[in-house]
């Protein structure tokens, strides 16, 4: 790493380098306009009076932050009136103890302004006008991003100048150059394609701003720049890597000091590797270069995923594991595409779609140019505790499991139908509000003459989250087991047991908790039942779609907020031994030393457990190893054939700890001596002696019986 | 079909340090060497015995009413264990809601042990894994032992066997085309070999270059006891040993831990060794003597 990105680094990390906000007066006259042009019209002036900020060290510009005096970025929702009201009355807000209202996802789709530029897009913005001749409300939507394409334009001109006005008075030649050149850039990007690697990050980084969500796949859409520069002798591998720091320490920057998520890193996580459209493994040498340069950074954003299939060779997951033992930051996790491009295909999406998925925020698979929907968490414990409570007399007639499960998949399917509506209503409530900055980068946007928030994106999905879900699958694993298989209690005892929080039930809590056959330990009961359940959970989403015709699938991350706490502390004791109001589990995979049988069980199971894949949404597994099994050679060896094991067999999501349980609890006594530790916690990582008490509970738990 | 049966007191998965690629390692009861040091206490008896950790204990009394033998009592609401008629019922540790007894060692048949084993076959295919026999002594269990192996070649694994090599010849040829790789203890010098283990050595060394003969490969693995066996004149024959029996790949060295000195005293047990952990040291001395000495890799757990 050279000294200039050393000198960034540094500044990034103490203290925010993007301008303040400069307050804009909008003059009356534009109240006369339709909502899209008013909105362009008036983010063209905010930007115009923003001043054109960079440091010395920057050979990249662009920096900007929106001040929500008119809808901007969506990512943030910068602006967004309506999604905010929507906040305030729901989100962080369980709705009958079953869901919450969570924002969403959208990605630019940068390779496409890389390669058609600006221009490009207002070329498909004439051609979309002749669809809506006559329809006002279409063709002022699209005035309004005519008018946004001229306002960003000016925007990078006016960086333009302030280059060149730099670079006169400049004392360093070199820097004068430099300058010079940057000039040149912002006066080609993002109006026109990129011709070059640096052109390329540039245009990348300068559209950040109207989006600053995930980059994508940028070891796919900027390789040919990459690879022409290299082979011409343009570029060396030693600017690129120059360039992508640059652009990784800018976009770490984004994310301002006084956020509450500032030691958090789900902001801007992307991948490397997966497939290409021929199906070939994509990873190439831009892959590998990116995430070198990114590992030699000491910073904690952006985060990366590898997208692992059966066509990538085992030394690149080495090779990336290698990496991820080594990161002190916690920044990478491993995604398989096979069982969720298999889910995507089954459900419509066509592979020209599927195969360029992208992950973004905690772990959310996502598409460039797309938005994703929903995310909102559900208590899925709820639909058992109705079973046992408001099914009470059905379900003490009940002869064998079977009629108790038919009975409990009624209340489930009722609860995902309340789910959907109530996911259904929020999304309509955030569809209000009018977006003419970030629908330019969506694609379907244009084609459709839709703000992105009214659904006109074309790639887009749905999903919800599941707090509880091995609470759940183990919950019933014990009814099956305890009453009706083994017939160590009966139904009544247990029922009594649970409305007693197991006061006066210790002896029956303690043999659940030591004689049961919890999930993750591979066994046919466990593994039958969690099979069971999923099975029952695509039954309900089967061919049915959101409001906007999304498909609907689930998972079970819980995100930068503590859900799964708070559904927990609302619900009554559970038959896997838990007590009334504790914090339910989130993830696939099995805590609290409940995995007896080995990782290799445990990877199993979760690998086996979800036939449908209808819970290929923003699902997790949370690993947690022995420190010698990362720091010992062959046990690393082992280690990756294990991993890779995992994903042949259809294990969607790993990332992993490898901390012990005695360093953690030691940091919560502690936690000045203990700062520096940082821990994967639900698809991203932040410094553990940050976090709340139930999330750092939530990690200890699953560190109790690692290998 | 196999029903020939031995005591199991644990199936580890994901062994990653008892053979090539990812495997399964089977412990089998009993042992007829008594190592001082044994940190697998449980190994060593060729029963079912009984772990009571007080600790865990909450005086529930279900064991009271369950056990057969009456060897559970509570007095003034305290629980009472007398060891003594204990048969190893299992009964108890059964109906123990706070895992203050467990039984170890449960009688499995081969297939059982397949059963379990094969659950991780596709992480033997994708490593070059498979299973390793342990102990106790494997070859204690000769027959079961033979069956297993017989199973597991049959199911196409990789297969290891751990072993103080103590054992008839006959067996062990027995076994030459079943086993892929031998994990041979080389315990201490042969003069201390009776006081430390209670055998003698030269019948083992005899077995191993027999199976060296019959062209098995070998890796040597080698408890070390910092003041216990770890003179320089073992760690030379280590090495010696490494350089003249052919076959051998490897040398193990595995550093004195002591963990079975709780388990002792939870099986009831007062005979308790006691030693110190190696120290960074004393690992670096062995590991040179012994390289110093051999072109074998020597590798240190
Ligand atoms: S194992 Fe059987 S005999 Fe021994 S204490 Fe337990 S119940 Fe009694
Ligand atoms: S059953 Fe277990 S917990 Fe209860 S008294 Fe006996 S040993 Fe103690």
């Amino acid at each position: 790493m050279n000294n200039r990105i050393d000198r960034l680094v540094k500044a990034a990390c103490s203290g925010d380098i993007f301008p303040p906000c400069i307050n804009v007066e909008y003059d009356e006259y534009d109240l006369k306009l339709a909502e899209p042009l008013q909105i362009a019209k008036r983010l063209s002036e905010y930007m115009e009076s923003q001043p054109c900020l960079f440091t010395s060290d920057n050979e990249l510009v662009g920096m900007i932050r929106f001040d929500g005096s008119v809808p901007a970025a969506l990512f943030p929702r910068t602006g967004h009136k309506f999604f905010k009201d929507a906040c305030s009355k729901f989100y962080n807000k369980p709705q009958e103890n079953l869901c919450t209202f969570e924002w969403q996802h959208s990605n630019a789709d940068f390779g496409k302004i890389i390669t058609a530029g600006l221009e490009g897009l207002r070329r498909e913005i004439i051609e979309a006008r002749k669809n809506f001749a006559y329809d006002i409300e279409k063709l002022n939507f699209l005035a309004g991003l005519e008018a946004m394409i001229r306002g960003i334009i000016r925007r990078s001109r006016q960086f333009a100048a302030e280059c060149r006005k730099q670079a006169f008075e400049s004392r360093s030649p070199a820097r004068k150059n430099t300058l010079l050149r940057m000039a040149d850039n912002c006066m080609r990007v993002p109006e026109h394609p990129a011709r070059n690697f640096e052109e390329a990050v540039q245009c990348l980084y300068f559209c950040f701003m109207f989006q600053p969500d995930s980059i994508g796949r940028p070891d796919q859409y900027l390789y040919p720049l990459y690879r022409q520069g290299i082979a011409d002798g343009s570029l060396t591998d030693e600017h690129a890597r120059e360039l992508l720091q640059e652009l990784f320490v800018m976009i770490h920057a984004w994310t301002s000091h006084s956020s509450g998520n500032y030691d958090k890193g789900a902001e801007s996580h992307f991948v490397i590797g997966g497939y290409t459209v021929e199906k070939k493994c994509a990873w190439n040498e831009l892959s590998e270069l990116i995430l070198d340069a990114l590992m030699e950074l000491d910073l904690i954003r952006p985060q990366i995923s590898l997208r692992w299939n059966s066509a990538t060779p085992r030394a690149v997951l080495e090779k990336v594991l290698d990496c991820e033992r080594k990161d002190k930051n916690k920044r990478i996790a491993l995604v398989n595409d096979e069982p969720r491009i298999n889910a995507m295909l089954k459900n419509g999406v066509p592979w020209e779609t599927a195969f360029d998925y992208i992950m973004v925020g905690c772990n959310e698979p996502a598409f460039q140019g797309g938005i994703s929907l929903g995310g909102n968490t559900t208590n899925i414990v709820r639909s058992l505790v109705n079973t046992l409570n408001n099914r009470r007399q059905e379900i003490l007639n009940c002869r064998n499991f079977d009629s108790f499960y038919d009975i409990y998949e009624e209340e489930l399917h009722q609860d995902l139908e309340t789910i959907l509506a109530y996911s259904n209503r929020f999304n309509m409530l955030r569809s209000m509000d009018c977006n003419v900055l970030t629908s330019l980068f969506i694609t379907g946007c244009i084609e459709r003459a839709t703000s992105v928030t009214r659904g006109g994106a074309l790639r887009a999905r749905w999903c919800a989250n599941f707090m509880g879900s091995t609470n759940l699958i183990d919950s019933l694993c014990i009814i099956k087991q305890f009453v009706f298989e083994e017939k160590r209690c009966s139904m009544e005892t247990l029922l009594a047991a649970l409305d007693a929080d197991w006061q006066g039930f210790e002896s029956l809590r303690a043999s659940i908790l030591n004689k049961g056959k919890f999930f993750g330990n591979n066994d046919e009961l466990s593994n039958g039942v969690a099979q069971r359940f999923y099975t029952s959970v695509h039954t309900f989403a089967d061919g049915r779609t959101d409001y906007f015709g999304h498909f609907i699938c689930f998972g079970n991350l819980t995100g930068y907020n503590t859900h799964f706490a708070r559904y927990g502390a609302l619900t009554q004791a559970t038959p896997d031994g838990r007590v009334a109001g504790s914090a339910l589990l989130f993830g696939s995979g099995q805590a609290n030393g409940k995995d007896k049988a080995g990782i290799t069980s445990h990877l199993l199971s979760v690998a086996h457990m979800d036939p449908t894949g209808v819970m290929c949404g923003n699902s997790i597994m949370n690993l947690t190893i022995d420190e010698n099994t990362v720091h010992d050679e062959e046990s690393f060896r082992k280690l990756v054939m294990l991993v890779e094991t995992y994903f042949k067999e259809g294990g969607l999501h790993l990332q992993l700890n490898h901390v012990s349980a005695e360093e953690l609890i030691a940091a919560r006594k502690d936690p000045d001596k203990y700062k520096s530790i940082r821990v994967r916690v639900s698809g991203f990582s932040a410094i553990f002696v940050n976090l709340t008490e139930a999330i750092q509970e939530n990690v200890i738990a699953r560190t109790v019986n690692p290998v | 079909m196999n029903n020939k049966k031995a005591l199991i007191f644990d199936i580890e998965k994901f062994a990653v340090h008892d053979g090539p690629g990812i495997r399964t390692v089977v412990f089998m009861k009993g042992c007829p060497l008594h190592c001082v040091w044994c940190h697998n206490p449980e190994s060593q008896s060729f029963k079912a015995e009984l772990f009571f950790n007080r600790t865990k204990c909450t005086n529930c009394g279900n064991c009271t009413a369950v056990c057969p033998a009456g060897s559970h009592k509570l007095f003034d609401g305290k629980h009472d264990f007398n060891r003594e008629k204990c048969t190893s019922c299992g009964m108890c540790a059964d109906n123990c809601p706070a895992e203050a007894l467990k039984l170890s060692g449960v009688e499995m048949s081969v297939d059982e042990v397949m059963t379990e084993v094969l659950k991780d076959k596709i992480f033997y295919q994708n490593s070059g894994g498979g299973i390793t026999l342990s102990g106790g002594e494997p070859l204690a269990h000769f027959d079961f032992s033979f069956a297993l192996l017989t199973a597991a070649k049959s199911a196409g694994l990789h297969t290891a066997v751990e072993t103080s090599g103590f054992a008839p010849r006959e067996q062990i040829q027995k076994l030459f085309p079943l086993v892929d790789l031998w994990l041979w203890d080389i315990k201490c010098s042969p003069e201390k070999h009776k006081d430390l283990t209670g055998v003698p050595f030269e019948p083992i060394l005899e077995n191993l270059i027999s199976v060296a003969a019959a062209n098995g490969k070998i890796i040597l693995r080698c408890p070390l006891v910092p003041g216990v066996n770890d003179e320089d004149a073992h760690l030379l024959n280590i090495a010696r040993l490494a350089n003249e029996v052919a076959g051998v790949q490897e040398i193990d060295l595995e550093p004195y831990h002591p963990m079975g000195e709780g388990k002792s005293s939870q099986l009831g047990r007062t005979e308790s060794f006691h030693a110190a952990f190696a120290s960074a040291n004393d690992k670096l001395r062995w590991k040179n003597t012994i390289s110093a000495h051999t072109q074998t890799p020597v590798h240190l757990y």
